[in-house]
């Protein structure tokens, strides 16, 4: 069969066809991404992917987790799904991160058959989709279901489409239990989830000791008219994820979504409000913290909604970066030398209050990096325990890798 | 002749935040401790207890544990500061483990020290030491005062979870780690989950 062409792609995307100046439709290849961290961060902002979570929300939360720990079926979280699809992203070509465990997008398939230039058939599959990283394994499990459909032309409800998700650019190590799902286009919105495994295979990582893995999900979808023409196979990337076999958190092993920026969100109401004051001095005002030498400061890790401030990374407890710190830390709090002139921290009581540093001792901006871009302040005790058990939560719920393995910042109130 | 612990661990464990944490290996995720009182010695939680420490400044404090069967018959030196709590351990083994690190520490700084049955615990504590490694960073600040500080932990169990055991669920994970926790639930009804750690 000769003489046609065909595409296949999702509404919105950008290699979706077009009309040119002639009126003949145009297919375009899709952009292709490159997988490394930084363009994750690029797209994540871009896409407006930040979570914020808001603590009056907490009870309805729980009741989310309390339902979903209830679900047995192999399908996506329902709560999970229905908050990530009514996010602003969840219509975009890249779906939405709704945080590094969990990614959703409610898009539409669309392909046709292209004879002379003009379209002589079209269907439209409505769909909506999520994938999770699993925390216990290298698996990410995206689960399709498709809502509705629509045909004109040489298409029907009984032609077929075939669709898969599998690991794109970055396939290395990357395999799906399963290709093309194929069925009639009018069985698609019969409400099944049809679900791919993506595993990622450690041994296929030069990287140490965390044996880091980058790739790309994409969706492809290949169809045939009722004429028995059959379209390109055409595909788009959608969203990143990483894996890692790190033995520095309780699941040594995990995937999850790099599309989202990390960011601890430390806001007022939990318990340490003179901390989050702190760090907002530290970000906003930081000539004006302790130690004070007169002159400007640049204190990294503010989130400025996109990434032109400089990040946290993070460092090993107890390592080399983090004995520095914490060594330095004590000296300025404790006003030892080189920290015994004027616009050192004030005396305060150390039996109802702690001395609390900003940028964290475990990171490589700490205060043992020898530049004085670092702030301390007295706040009581009983905060800096919380805080502290707030950064301790967040580093293994966003599984912040060690150094330039991964970015992260802070937003303070 | 002398009662003595059934078992006993030493070794040094790091002050971060001004405390270390006793952990259940039963515990899936850092223990959420109130913070909101001022205690002299102990904070606890289920299946975890923070020990406060009195030295302003990062260090290493020698931390000695011991499981009883019986309520301890010795103790710390004269003139040592006490405190003692009562804590739940709920673990799904048949007998207890605990281990101790310091908050931000990613794997135990001690061995396993093995307790008895889940259920109720006594714990008590005794610092010493602490004002000697105050004067001993105020003499050197280039040296951390490390195994100057001492801790003395004793467990032993008074008897089974029952509905009128006091519980200490510990703060609220914050909103986020919900969804994070959906996540691993999932995971698990999946058949996937964690495998249990290794026994030191």
């Amino acid at each position: 069969m000769t003489g046609y062409t065909g595409f296949i792609s999702v509404v919105g995307d950008p290699a979706e066809p077009t009309i040119d100046a002639a009126g003949n439709v145009v297919v375009s290849s899709p952009p292709q991404r490159t997988g490394t961290a930084e363009e994750a961060v690029r797209v994540a902002a871009r896409r407006n992917n930040v979570f914020d979570a808001d603590p009056a929300q907490r009870d309805k939360l729980e009741s989310w987790s309390r339902a979903i720990a209830a679900q047995t079926a192999a399908q996506p979280p329902q709560q999970l799904l229905d908050e990530c699809l009514k996010q602003p992203g969840a219509d975009s070509p890249g779906g939405h991160v709704l945080f590094r465990g969990f990614w959703c997008q409610k898009r539409t398939v669309h392909g046709g058959i292209i004879v002379n230039g003009k379209i002589e058939g079209e269907f439209w599959v409505d769909y909506r989709a999520a994938a999770i990283g699993n925390p216990f394994v290298r698996k990410t499990h995206v689960f399709f279901r498709g809502d509705d459909y629509r045909t004109e032309g040489t298409f029907s409800g009984w032609s077929t489409l075939g669709l898969k998700y599998e690991c794109r650019v970055l396939t290395v190590g990357c395999t799906a239990d399963k290709g093309f799902v194929t069925k009639d286009i009018g069985d698609w919105d019969d409400g099944d989830w049809v679900d791919w495994t993506m595993d990622s295979d450690e041994r296929q990582s030069s990287q140490e000791p965390e044996r880091v893995l980058r790739h790309i999900l994409g969706l492809t979808g290949q169809a045939i008219d009722d004429f028995g023409r059959p379209t390109v196979t055409g595909s788009g990337d959608i969203t990143g994820f990483r894996c890692d076999s790190a033995n520095y958190f309780p699941s040594p092993l995990r995937c999850v979504f790099t599309d989202v920026i990390p960011r601890l969100n430390y806001n007022f109401g939990n318990g340490y409000d003179e901390v989050v004051h702190h760090i907002r001095k530290a970000q906003n005002q930081p000539a004006q913290t302790y130690p004070n030498y007169g002159t400007p400061k640049n204190i990294p890790g503010k989130w400025a909604s996109d990434a032109s401030q400089p990040p946290l990374t993070r460092v090993q407890y107890n390592g080399e970066d983090w004995k520095k710190n914490a060594a330095e830390k004590d000296r300025a709090c404790d006003k030892q030398p080189p920290y015994t002139g004027p616009g050192q921290l004030p005396d305060f009581d150390k039996t109802t209050r702690q001395c609390d540093e900003y940028p964290f001792a475990t990171t490589q901006q700490g205060a043992g990096k020898g530049d004085g871009n670092f702030s301390i302040q007295d706040v009581p005790k009983e905060q800096n325990g919380l805080a502290g058990n707030a950064l301790q939560w967040y580093l293994e719920w966003d599984r912040i890798l060690y150094k330039d393995l991964d970015n992260y910042w802070v937003k303070a109130g | 002749m002398p009662v003595m612990p059934t078992r006993v661990i030493e070794s040094h464990v790091g002050i971060d935040y001004r405390h270390f944490q006793v952990g259940s290996r039963g515990l899936h995720e850092p223990p959420r401790f109130p913070f909101d009182e001022m205690p002299s010695i102990l904070t606890v939680v289920d299946n975890a207890v923070a020990v406060h420490s009195a030295v302003h400044v990062h260090h290493a404090a020698a931390v000695r544990m011991e499981s009883w069967e019986i309520p301890p018959t010795t103790g710390g030196p004269d003139g040592a500061d006490r405190d003692e709590r009562q804590v739940v351990f709920d673990d799904d083994a048949d007998e207890i483990v605990v281990y101790a690190q310091a908050p931000m520490a990613t794997a135990p700084e001690t061995g396993m020290l093995h307790l008895n049955a889940p259920g109720e615990y006594r714990v008590r504590a005794y610092r010493w030491g602490s004002n000697d490694a105050i004067a001993a960073y105020a003499a050197d600040p280039d040296r951390q005062p490390d195994g100057i500080e001492r801790f003395l932990i004793q467990f032993w169990r008074i008897g089974d979870i029952t509905d009128h055991t006091t519980r200490h669920p510990g703060r609220g994970a914050p909103a986020e780690h919900q969804w994070d926790i959906a996540i691993r639930d999932w995971a698990q009804r999946q058949g996937f989950g964690p495998n249990p750690p290794a026994i030191g």
